[in-house]
């Protein structure tokens, strides 16, 4: 009788012992997939954001352009401003996931450790970056309609020019802020 | 761009910068009183701190409520003077992540010996929190724009209303040429516009009635006079007492007559096509249409050695038209390819789906293109036509909503008229 309860306990410990090996080898995986993901996402996010602001650049270069000879409004200018405002949109959907990954991750070491000591300003860096480039895709979003709806060519490069330089001044201002400061 | 539109996007357009600014604002004033706070706890937290120091020695277990951290060290001599505020970053072993943390440190001499006391408080909840209001902030915006979009659908609606009211019946005064009287204003601007409106049409159509009745009148009456003139006219042509002389004056008068009569009727012709008294319409096959006429005009045609070409490439289609219009339509355009067409030159006839085009040879138009459709205007060079006839034919394509185009190419002149559908 007893040997019997023996026995069971020891098939008890060891099937403890393979599910906690297991549990492991899951974590392991997890962290692994996790960080491929999370570094996947960010290259693709940097890689998007260097097309984001060329065109960018290149929208408000054309509108300037236009504004100063009078001439139509292209398909290239409308093509580069869908690029813009688009790419803006991948951007919003990688920055949610990249968020998302780095509050969940379990192991808390790839938030980039502060390396000096008054680091308050830095504490909420990627909030303010969020929020900045969440105004950008609006700003984006509304001057794509009011071009949409507006018939001559001028006004078409007026509210390009306004809307996109806004736009493009506030992602300017988010990308200096994350050169010097972090 | 509509009204609407542009008013909900000016709209959206401000209140996005006035949700960004207020949005900066509040962040930053967050973002400061949190930290204030913080400060202000620490400030506490050394009171009790050096309280504690007083009454016992194992600074190393002091543990106290409110303090994530506290560390102790006892040093030769004063590092520093007065208090400290600073950040730092510490990682957490229970849950092995970097966590921030802000700190308040001060020199406590105890007896000969002096102590650097460090009380670290985390900054977690609060900056969870200023995280958290921000990000609701921004997401805020979109459901402020979703409601000014749908708000700015109704009230618009709503107040516009008799605005474009107005302008639906100022659309059908163009056909009914009835005054547009609008019903009670509740706005100020537009119950003015109701008044202007009133009056402006009012006269118009007075206008108009007066102008037409004018016309009717004298083509019905000066029809009398007319016949008298031409029955006694001829009566004198066929007397015998007459001599050459007058028989020239005579006949130069009965040409008179007769141009004056065609002139009559064609203006009356002209004001029954305006007032719509040809409402019957038939079913007509515009090459049935077309070879008719040209049957009828044959003579002149060989007269002047014209080559008729014909495509008719619209399959047998049906138009609905007054019988009497569709013909005064094909024969004033025939006539007028006929009459203005080089000796021997060519006209071509062509039938679409939708269209029929009339081209002829000639010389080019001695007057502005714009004026070939207006009454009275004709080649000077010419006579014996008023130049009515083409007149016609606009006031007959406008009845039907006849598209008419003219075009002059290669001493070539083209009539094309779009049939609606």
């Amino acid at each position: 009788m007893f040997y019997i309860w023996s026995v069971s306990c020891q098939q008890d410990n060891n099937i403890a012992k393979l599910e906690k090996t297991i549990w492991r080898e899951k974590q392991v995986v997890f962290y692994i997939l996790h960080s491929m993901i999370y570094s996947f996402a960010f290259t693709i996010h940097i890689i998007i954001s260097t097309i984001t602001l060329l065109a960018g650049i290149s929208t408000i270069v054309m509108s300037v352009h236009g504004l100063i000879k009078r001439r139509e409004y292209t398909r290239s200018d409308l093509a580069l401003s869908v690029t813009f405002n688009v790419a803006l949109y991948f951007q919003l959907i990688l920055g949610f996931l990249i968020y998302y990954l780095l509050r969940s991750h379990p192991e808390g070491s790839i938030w980039k450790v502060p390396n000096t000591q008054n680091d308050a300003s830095l504490r909420f860096w990627a909030i303010e970056h969020i929020a900045l480039m969440i105004f950008a895709l609006f700003l984006t979003q509304l001057g794509r309609v009011f071009i949409k709806k507006s018939k001559e060519p001028f006004r078409k490069f007026r509210a390009s020019l306004f809307y996109f330089g806004t736009s493009l001044f506030l992602i300017l201002f988010s990308v200096t802020m994350a050169l010097f400061f972090r | 761009m509509k009204l609407l539109t542009k008013s909900t996007l000016l709209t959206a357009t401000l209140s996005l910068f006035l949700f960004f600014i207020m949005g900066v604002i509040f962040f930053q004033v967050l973002k400061n009183m949190s930290l204030s706070t913080l400060d202000r706890e620490l400030g506490d937290l050394k009171e009790v701190v050096e309280d504690h120091m007083l009454e016992t020695d194992d600074y190393q277990n002091l543990s106290l409520p409110g303090i994530d951290s506290l560390v102790v060290l006892p040093v030769e001599r004063p590092v520093q003077t007065g208090v400290i505020f600073g950040d730092s970053v510490m990682r957490d072993l229970k849950d092995k992540q970097f966590r921030t943390f802000r700190y308040l440190q001060f020199n406590k001499a105890k007896g000969d010996q002096y102590y650097l006391v460090t009380i670290f408080k985390s900054t977690n909840p609060t900056d969870k929190l200023v995280e958290q209001v921000t990000l609701m902030i921004t997401l805020m915006v979109i459901l402020f724009i979703a409601g000014i979009f749908i708000l700015n659908r109704f009230i618009f609606g709503s107040l516009w209303k008799d605005f474009f009211e107005a302008i639906e019946k100022l659309k059908r005064f163009e056909k009914t040429k009835e005054p547009v009287i609008l019903g009670e204003q509740d706005i100020q601007e537009f119950d003015e516009l109701k008044r202007v409106l009133e009056v402006m049409t009012r006269r118009l159509a007075n206008d108009y009635r007066e102008l037409k009745e004018y016309t009717d009148h004298t083509t019905h009456e000066l029809q009398t006079p007319l016949a008298v003139i031409k029955s006694k006219t001829d009566l004198l042509i066929q007397s015998d007492k007459l001599g050459a002389h007058e028989m020239k004056l005579l006949e130069a008068i009965n040409t008179s007559v007769h141009q004056l009569s065609r002139l009559n009727s064609t203006l009356t012709l002209i004001t029954r096509i305006e007032n719509r008294q040809f409402t019957a319409e038939g079913e007509i096959r515009l090459d049935k249409l077309l070879d008719r006429h040209l049957e009828l005009l044959h003579e002149h045609i060989e007269l002047k050695q014209i080559k008729v070409e014909k495509h008719y490439n619209d399959g047998g289609r049906v138009i609905l038209m007054d019988q009497g219009l569709a013909d005064l339509l094909v024969a004033n355009l025939l006539k007028n390819a006929i009459v203005h067409n080089s000796e021997g030159g060519t006209i071509i006839l062509e039938t679409g789906p939708g269209s029929l085009i009339i081209s002829n040879d000639g010389p080019p138009l001695t007057f502005d293109k714009e004026e070939l459709f207006t009454r009275f205007v004709r080649d000077t060079k010419r006579s014996g036509n008023f130049g009515l006839g083409l007149s016609l034919v606009k006031k007959v394509c406008e009845t039907y909503q006849i598209i008419i185009e003219y075009s002059f190419e290669d001493q070539r002149h083209t009539f094309l008229l779009n049939l609606p559908d």
